[in-house]
């Protein structure tokens, strides 16, 4: 059994008191190990953005957060700050959505690479300039010295976001959070940096949590993705199993959703209703209300091994009845 | 890719450009209000007791008898060479005066904005750093006294209780620099702290709300990320962004301070250009008022002219 690089225990995130109490995500429990890409796929207001930020300790302060994030041997959750900022940056990265947005307007991208390098390194300034060419050309920008002396705003999207991930890997890092990084991008530049993060965490055995509303892409690029619904997780699989026999409901009407263009014209079904607000989970599995093979018993508590490599939280998945109704609605939907 | 960033030499070249017809339109304005002052620029000078020959000789000699244009342009010219004319109540040279006492009030200015700044500038931030603590709350309720309080009332409060009360500072007068610069920069202290203090309010304000909106911005998100020290991201990378609508911001509180340095000069009886256009104002000497007016509006077009080119340091985004 290989040791895990990043392992979440029993996540849970709650509003503050002052702020109503209301849970955001309540026991999510996954690993991901060296060098592999996992993916974290989920609608928004699912919990996906909240994982990531758990784990970096970059919640807002109204949120608070219990459980555990094991990571070289230490609780992300009780680091002290010192620590953890040592961490943020050089052993693990962080990349966002909206690369234009999440870099600096003011300063060049050479002296936000060169601040994020010597944050980590005692390195000269000239000596992390030199660095800082190597990160852009690791990440494929053409003329990398000549670029440094750039603003964000004479980049496109799809470079900026390369640069993002130029400056999360300034430090060295083992593991790279990435939180919709191409959801803003069209779709050859999409493309591009899926196919740029595949390299990097092949060539350098970087460990990746790709976070994605798009099971497409993630099925494209993931080794194995876990299903977020409703602040929780309830379904863990490899990108084969789960694409190609979802267990849970909600999983089944995701892997309807995604687009298959040999059936061009097809509108395919989606799930009827939306996702119910934080706060307003129904007790019981949390999808119940949207399911099709809802029955007697969907109101008690639905438990999932999800650290495992195969898991479902639903009773009735696998049973006679789910992959029966699954058969249905395949039918009724297509 | 976008286009490419301008130099900033560019940037000054085409402000400067810009910045000619809006003076030409200021002269415009200023002679204009002296054209349709009622019955007449010499008539007011003399005072209704005056004879109507003394005032024909007045009108002659002020050449309010040419054509308009003429007028005009005879002015424009002059005053391009430096040249204002005379006083028409006590004939003195009104450049040679205003070169006398600008100075003053542009130091006063100065000394003020440069308070104002070292004061705001650090308060906001810690404001912003501390949103929704003690510290803000009490940094917030103090600028707001500030903001509240007029200038005037200030004045005569800070004369009151330093000025003669405790005797630390002279409560009138600015003697020159040739006398002894300790005592200048002494008797300047209560009118630079009294100008500054609105100016300082106002700077907090913005300075707060400007870190606030950066703090939460996604690129300062990407700074915690990549775990660079609290220090550098509220003082380099938080800042700096902030700085830009400040920068304006600062223009408007320069213009306003030096507008402020009038009302001010008067109570601390501070002879700048300030107590000259209240005096020129009250003993209805027109000529003088139109020239200290001139010389406000190339004043202020300067101060827009440095916060545009500042704008065009601090975000690359303008320098198109």
């Amino acid at each position: 059994m290989i040791t895990p690089v990043l392992s979440v225990e029993n996540l849970c995130l709650k509003l503050t008191a002052d702020r109503g109490g209301a849970p955001l995500l309540s026991g999510v429990s996954f690993e991901i190990r060296s060098g592999e890409i996992f993916g974290l796929v989920g609608e928004s207001g699912s919990g996906k953005t909240l994982t990531a930020l758990a784990a970096m300790r970059l919640l807002p302060p109204a949120i608070e957060a219990t459980g555990r994030v094991m990571f070289d041997g230490a609780d992300l959750l009780s680091l002290p700050e010192r620590d953890m900022r040592k961490l943020r940056g050089s052993r693990i990265g962080m990349v966002f959505q909206e690369p234009v947005a999440a870099l600096n307007p003011t300063f060049t991208i050479g002296a936000q690479l060169v601040s994020a390098i010597r944050a980590h390194h005692q390195f000269s300034r000239g000596r992390a300039r030199d660095r800082a060419v190597e990160l852009l050309d690791m990440v494929g920008i053409p003329e990398p010295r000549a670029r440094l002396g750039f603003y964000p705003h004479q980049f496109s999207g799809g470079m900026c976001q390369r640069v993002m991930i130029a400056m999360a890997l300034a430090g060295g890092a083992r593991l790279l959070l990435a939180d919709e990084p191409t959801t803003s991008l069209d779709v050859t530049t999409q493309d591009e940096i899926v196919r740029l993060l595949e390299k990097l965490s092949r060539e350098h055995g970087i460990a990746v949590l790709f976070i994605s509303h798009d099971l497409g892409l993630v099925a494209r690029l993931c080794h194995r993705i876990a299903v977020a619904y409703a602040g929780e997780l309830v379904e863990v699989g490899t990108a084969d199993a789960l694409l190609q026999a979802p267990l849970h409901p909600y999983t089944q009407g995701l892997v309807r959703c995604v687009p298959d263009l040999t059936q061009i014209g097809v509108l395919r079904g989606g799930i009827p209703g939306t996702p119910p607000m934080p706060g307003n989970w129904p007790a019981g599995c949390r999808f119940q209300p949207r399911c099709t093979i809802a029955a007697d018993g969907c109101e008690r508590l639905q438990s999932i091994a999800s650290t495992t490599d195969r898991a479902v939280r639903c009773w009735r998945a696998g049973s006679d009845a789910g992959s029966e109704a699954a058969a249905v609605a395949e039918r009724v939907t297509s | 890719m976008a286009a490419g960033t301008a130099s900033i030499w560019t940037v000054v070249f085409h402000r400067l450009m810009a910045v000619i017809p809006t003076v030409l339109f200021g002269t415009l304005l200023i002679f204009g209000l002296v054209q349709i002052i009622p019955g007449g620029a010499a008539e007011e000078a003399l005072g209704p007791e005056a004879s109507a020959q003394a005032v024909a000789v007045l009108r002659e000699e002020m050449g309010l008898n040419r054509p308009l244009h003429v007028q005009y342009l005879d002015w424009l010219g002059n005053a391009a060479k430096g040249d204002l004319g005379r006083s028409i109540t006590d004939r003195r040279n009104i450049s040679k005066a205003i070169t006398e006492r600008l100075p003053l009030t542009i130091e006063l200015t100065l000394i003020a904005l440069l308070l104002a700044l070292l004061i705001g500038i650090p308060l906001g931030v810690l404001s912003a750093i501390n949103h929704h603590n003690r510290i803000d709350s009490a940094v917030t309720g103090i600028s707001g006294l500030g903001l509240a309080m007029p200038e005037f009332w200030i004045a005569m409060l800070a004369v009151n209780l330093f000025a003669l009360k405790l005797g630390w500072f002279p409560a009138t007068g600015v003697p020159s620099v040739e006398l002894g610069w300790r005592d200048h920069i002494q008797s300047l202290v209560l009118p630079s702290l009294t100008l500054a203090s609105g100016a300082a309010a106002a700077i907090v304000r913005f300075t707060r709300s400007g870190m606030l909106e950066a703090l939460s911005s996604s690129y300062v998100r990407t700074a915690w990320a990549l775990g660079l020290s609290p220090a550098q991201i509220f003082f380099r990378f938080a800042l700096k962004n902030a700085l830009i609508p400040l920068v304006t911001v600062i223009g408007i509180i320069t213009s306003s301070l030096f507008g402020g340095a009038i009302l001010v000069e008067s109570v601390f009886v501070v002879p700048g250009l300030g107590t000259m256009l209240v005096t020129a104002v009250l003993q209805k000497d027109y000529t003088t008022v139109q020239s200290v007016a001139l010389v406000l509006i190339v004043v202020f077009v300067l101060i827009s002219l440095l916060v545009d080119i500042g704008c065009a340091v601090l975000d690359p985004r303008t320098r198109r």
